[in-house]
């Protein structure tokens, strides 16, 4: 050890520590409680409780034939009100909607028809897999290139 | 399923004795984490922001943390991991501003005037004292401040500061040795040298 390093580590090895402000404690405590306070869907998945977690993800992949037969059933819904009623501003627009329904439940029906159910979920899975990828690929570039240590001042 | 006709003992604490023990808990360690954290960024705003942090993560772990011997530990690791990630994300809006102080051309700290006060006893003389020196640890540049905080306080040895801050060993030593040189050359001007430490 050098001179300067011991006077430097004696110097500051004999620092007592910083005394945390006045309010610190109440603004974690204050903190905590406003997240207590929220209800569970709005935290972070991870604090979701374990029955929610394990039942998210199927139902997240039954949302999207779900929302197809939704569209489908609002569709005949419509065309039905279309023929009983009398045409008016908020039926037209109410046809629109019904049209755009119907189109979605066309797509998605030829798509879920004609497309085997391997290729969709293929599908999906491959492109997962690439957003990972490419989430993985940039995280790489932005270590690489902003935090090399040539530009880093740490 | 058996249960202990003893409920008390079994049951797991009640919310207000949960966060009754995590005040504990928090008044325990607030200055270790806050002292880490103000020394490495050079912030008391930002120390405070990173302390918060640092107890918010605890106590979402604070089952594991309560009774064991290696908190202050993970409390220390967490509170410089978070002072790294603030230092980087602000690094640039950094650049910008400490553009706008004097420095000499290989980076090392401005001249920096403290006050100096008349003391009366021996304890406001040391309280005085302390205060002066995290003020002249403040005023270090960024890339000298924190090896030398870590190197120091820490005791984090040479490798694994340069492997934390992905610098080269060499740039480790040399930040660290002039953060020093600059450090001794404000304290003596204040006139603490050596001798004074050793006496």
């Amino acid at each position: 050890m050098t001179t300067l390093e011991q006077f430097i580590d004696g110097i500051l090895r004999k620092q007592p520590l910083r005394r945390a402000p006045a309010g610190f404690e109440a603004r974690v405590l204050q903190r905590l409680a406003q997240q207590a306070a929220r209800p569970w869907w709005l935290q972070g998945f991870n604090r979701w409780p374990k029955a929610a977690q394990l039942l998210f993800l199927p139902l997240a992949v039954c949302f999207v034939p779900l929302l197809f037969r939704a569209a489908g059933s609002l569709t005949a819904l419509l065309q039905s009100a279309r023929y009983s009623a009398p045409l008016d501003a908020a039926q037209s627009a109410a046809s629109t909607l019904g049209s755009l329904g119907h189109a979605a439940q066309v797509v998605g029906g030829l798509v879920m028809r004609e497309i085997p159910a391997v290729w969709i979920y293929g599908s999906v899975g491959l492109a997962a897999l690439l957003y990972a990828a490419l989430f993985g690929l940039s995280a790489a570039a932005f270590r690489t290139l902003v935090q090399t240590p040539q530009h880093a001042q740490y | 399923m058996h249960l202990s006709d003893d409920e008390t003992v079994q049951s797991p604490p009640a919310a207000g004795d949960r966060n009754a023990e995590f005040t504990k808990f928090m008044r325990k360690y607030q200055d270790m984490v806050y002292s880490t954290a103000a020394r490495l960024s050079g912030s008391d705003a930002q120390a405070e922001d990173i302390s918060q942090e640092v107890f918010l993560r605890a106590h979402r772990r604070f089952e594991e943390l309560r009774d064991n011997p290696r908190a202050a530990g993970w409390l220390k690791t967490v509170a410089t991991n978070l002072t790294f990630t603030h230092l980087t994300r602000y690094r640039k809006r950094w650049v910008f501003f400490s553009q706008l102080q004097p420095q000499d051309e290989d980076g090392d700290a401005p001249e920096h005037e403290f006050a100096a006060a008349d003391s009366v006893t021996d304890e406001v003389q040391d309280e005085e004292r302390h205060e002066f020196i995290e003020a002249a640890l403040r005023a270090l540049p960024e890339h000298q401040r924190v090896p030398l905080v870590l190197f120091h306080f820490e005791e984090m040895p040479y490798e694994e500061i340069a492997s934390r801050l992905r610098v080269s060993l060499p740039k480790v030593k040399t930040d660290i040795h002039r953060a020093r040189q600059a450090l001794a050359g404000i304290l003596a001007r204040r006139g603490i040298t050596a001798a004074q430490l050793e006496s």
